[in-house]
This record gives C-alpha cells, structure tokens and sequence, in this order.
C-alpha cells in the first residue's frame, strides 16, 4: 500500500483527508515556530542556512524540499486538488504588488507569509520577523526570476475614497463595464459562464473557482480596500484572473469606486 | 613648388575615388553574401486533414461571430502549410543581430490574434492592441509562467512589454476561450513563419550548414540539415508526415 493509498485509506471522502491534511500543517507550523524562536535566542548561524531550517520546519510540509510545491500535504491533496501549494520554481505568484508577469517585492513575500492565505494557507505571524525575513531570501533562491527582473510595485491612485452610494453604483457599473460578471456572475452572484463552461483554469488546467465576492474575509489577498485593489489592479499571474491596470488606466480613481461596490456585497 | 600641388590635389582625389570604388566592390560582396545566405523554402503536408471543430460564440456574437470555425492544419491547395514557425538552431547567440521584419504586435481584432502564429527576437518589443468595440484580455504565458495577463478596453491602443527571453509562448483570451495563439521567441533573428501557400523565406543566414526547425501546433517539430549557399533559386521542401 502506497503512501497516498495508506492516507486516503483512513478517509472515507478526500475532503476529509485534505481537511487533516491542513490540521497537520497547522499543527506542524505551531511546533516548529516555537522551535524557531528557540534557535533565534540560540543564534550562531548564518543567514542562509538559517533560511533554509526554517523553510524546512514550517514550508516544506506544504511546498516541497525544492520548493516544487510538492510537499507530503501536497500529496495528500490528490493530483487533481486546485489551488494547490506555490511551486517556488516557476517563479509565478498570484499575490504581488507588481504589473503582471512581474515577480513580486519581498515585502509582497513577507506579507503572505504574515498573513496567511484564509481556508489555505496558515499565518506565520508567530515567528519572528527576522525568521519571516529569512525564509523570504531563502524562497527567492528557488527560480532565477528574481535576479532576472526587479519587481516594481504598481502605484495605487489617491484613496480609499468613501463608500458613498454614489461611489457604490459608479462601481456596479465598472462591475458590468469591465465583464466581471463572466467569471465572477451577474451580481456577482458566483459562479459565472465562463466556469460553468469549464474554462476557469489554473496554469496546471485545473478547474479553479472565482473567488466568492459575498464573502469578504475569504479573500486571499487580503480583504483591506488596498489589498482589494491590488488584486484587481495586478492580477492574479497563474489564474484567468487579468490585470485590469490598463484597462483603468483613463479614470485611475474608478479602481476605489469598484473596491467600494464589492465590499458593498459581503454583509458588515 | 607651385607646379606640385595639383598633383598632390590629383592624387588625394585618386585615393578618394580608388577608396570609393574598393567600398563599391565589398558592398557588391557584401550583397553576394545576403544573396547567398538568403533562405527559402515550402512546407507540405499530404497526409489525412483532422476535422474542423466548429465552436458555438455564446457571448459577444456581434463581434465574434455566432460560430468559430478551428482548422487544426491550414492547408493551400498546392498543399502548403500556413503557420509554420521556421527557425535556425544557434545555440549560445545571446545577442540578437537585427529585426527579421516579423510582426511583434498582438492585434485582437474580431475575436481573432493577428498575428495568430508569430515570432519574435529577444530585447524586441512586444505590443498588444485590441481593435474590437469590445473587451478582450490578452493572456501570454511562457512554458512556466504568465509573461502578461491583461485586460484591454475596445479600441485600446495597447500594452508594451519588452521580451527578455528566448522561448515559446501561448497567447489566450480568458474571456473568449477560442482565441489561441502562438509566439516564439528566439535570441537571434534567424526565424519566420510560412504564410499561406506554406512558404518561407530566412534572410542574411551566415554561409554553412545550418540545422533548421520546423514546429506546427499539430504536426509537432521536425528538423532538417541545410547547406548555405544554395544554388540560385534552389527552394528547399519539407514534408511534415502524418501524425
């Protein structure tokens, strides 16, 4: 019996199994940051190798000792499972604050890790931050891309503006204007034609789901009016998900009108 | 003294007109050379045609049409093959030498990419352009990972992008899943695409013998060793064989 046959086994649903799955990395990042924070006050190595323990106490579970994002609870997703752990070594990230195609700033690196991504990946606001520093140099060893390009963040137009009712409808029609509704359905009310039609795929082409704009906190580049609008502005690079920064480019402040319509939809 | 410097003058312009026609002659050369290193060829295809796929246009029919019409191979009567991306093996060319006159600009126009198949040369710039009353995003990926995804108001006059790297890339409309492309990126200027009667035509290739590449999105690659100089008006056949 094979590993994964052995995992599942103890499962009757592969939901269940990738339930425990997250249980376990969870639990596994709680031990090592503890562990991290022991070897910090204990010092006595250097950046690199320092980088490279804790990408293996509190990554590798998930993104796999090379960082192909085959990690054993990768593996217990099934080959099929999407969104599945970073693959390091593409040098692809959906979270940036930089144009598409662009890779994203340390700080960018920094912030997902700080922040987790909510239903899939943990925080590791629990480790310190000087761990959290070193992880991200250690992560950016893993494809050229970095050295290759500097990643420039995109400049955001003065705002929020306030969520006025005028605001809110100038960004339901944005909404219709910039067919959000054919992935993210009409009001967004999810899920739009292009995924029943099966075409909302990741770059592996696994089916993918929109992100359910009803539900604010589920927003996995975070749920701010800034985060909101980075999103939108930078695109999600891996995903169907476009940059819409050209395409906002004749009326830049439009961007705070459209975060304000959907942040409209989730209930305060 | 007086008597010496019309002769002075004499053989100043005598050096200059010797010096202008021995630049005349390694020009013609030079020309002979591009002439000789001049590249062209036809690429056939007599095997079975898959069947046209025929897709049913659910939004934006106005503009796109009510169906699109997908030939897996454009076949010319003479049973040439269009879009075939020709190129020479040069591996360690970093530097590319000059434009080879492809097109670089991605055009959406009525739902289709114009170019559809293309190739380009690296530190070239890449323009993307939507001339349709309607919005379109233009999703280019590398063999690992998004060159650019971006969304393009009708009528927009576009996006530019340097292109950094050498390799294949495809180019998609998330929001009109029929639009697919394709375009090459190649760190020397030696590559075309075959038009609509299959042929091609590869200018200033260095005299030698050159290994050649041809890539169809169907037909797969094939490769071919080539000897330059040809004789004069030698066009070189390839047939693709049937999958």
């Amino acid at each position: 019996m094979g590993l994964r046959q052995a995992f599942l086994w103890r499962f009757n649903h592969p939901r269940q199994a990738k339930a425990c799955g997250l249980m376990m990395s969870l639990m596994a990042s709680l031990i090592f940051s503890h562990q991290s924070a022991f070897a910090v006050e204990s010092g006595g190595h250097n950046s690199s190798e320092r980088g490279k323990r804790l990408y293996e106490e509190s990554c590798l579970f998930c993104h796999g000792e090379v960082g192909q994002g085959d990690g054993p609870d990768a593996f217990s997703l099934g080959a099929y499972s999407a969104p599945r752990p970073r693959a390091f070594t593409g040098g692809e990230y959906k979270f940036r604050s930089t144009p598409s195609g662009e890779p994203p700033t340390d700080y960018d690196l920094f912030e997902t890790m700080t922040n987790g991504i909510p239903g899939f990946m943990p925080s590791f606001r629990g480790l310190p931050e000087e761990d959290r520093w070193a992880i991200v140099t250690y992560i950016k060893q893993f494809s050229t891309i970095f050295q290759e390009i500097a990643g420039t963040p995109v400049v955001l137009p003065p705002g929020p503006l306030p969520a006025t009712t005028a605001s809110i409808i100038r960004g339901h029609e944005l909404y219709a204007l910039l067919d959000c509704a054919k992935c993210h359905g009409p009001e967004a009310m999810m899920p739009g034609g292009l995924y029943e039609q099966g075409e909302l795929r990741d770059r592996r082409e696994l089916d993918i789901l929109p992100r359910d704009l009803h539900n604010l906190p589920s927003f996995k580049n975070g749920h701010q009016p800034r985060d909101i609008a980075k999103s939108i502005l930078t695109g999600l690079d891996g995903t169907p998900m476009a940059s819409y920064q050209e395409a906002l480019s004749p009326h830049p402040e439009d961007i705070w009108h459209l975060v304000n319509y959907l942040m409209s939809l989730s209930p305060q | 003294m007086a008597n010496n410097y019309p002769i002075v003058q004499q053989t100043r312009r005598t050096f200059f007109l010797r010096t202008l026609a021995i630049a005349g002659i390694l020009s013609l050369a030079q020309a002979g050379n591009i002439q000789a290193g001049t590249l062209q060829g036809k690429i056939i295809y007599h095997g079975p045609l898959p069947d046209k796929e025929e897709i049913v246009v659910k939004k934006d029919s106005e503009t796109c049409g009510k169906t699109r019409e997908v030939e897996p191979i454009i076949l010319a009567q003479n049973k040439g093959v269009q879009d075939v991306i020709v190129s020479v093996e040069m591996e360690g060319q970093d530097s590319p030498a000059k434009d080879s006159g492809q097109p670089k600009t991605i055009v959406n126009k009525g739902c289709r990419f114009l170019t559809r198949v293309g190739t380009a040369t690296v530190k070239q710039t890449l323009t993307i352009q939507n001339l349709d009353p309607i919005l379109h995003n233009t999703h280019v990926r590398t063999s690992t990972r998004a060159f650019i995804n971006v969304v393009l108001l009708p009528e927009a006059m576009g996006v530019k992008k340097a292109l950094r790297k050498p390799g294949p890339m495809t180019v998609k409309c998330n929001k009109h899943p029929f639009m697919k492309g394709f375009i090459h990126v190649f760190s020397h200027p030696y590559h075309t695409v075959t038009d609509s009667t299959g042929h091609f035509m590869i200018l200033n290739l260095p005299e030698g013998t050159h290994t050649l590449s041809f890539w169809h999105e169907t037909l797969g690659t094939l490769q071919q060793t080539v000897t330059l100089p040809q004789k004069d008006g030698t066009i070189l056949t390839i047939e693709f064989p049937a999958p």
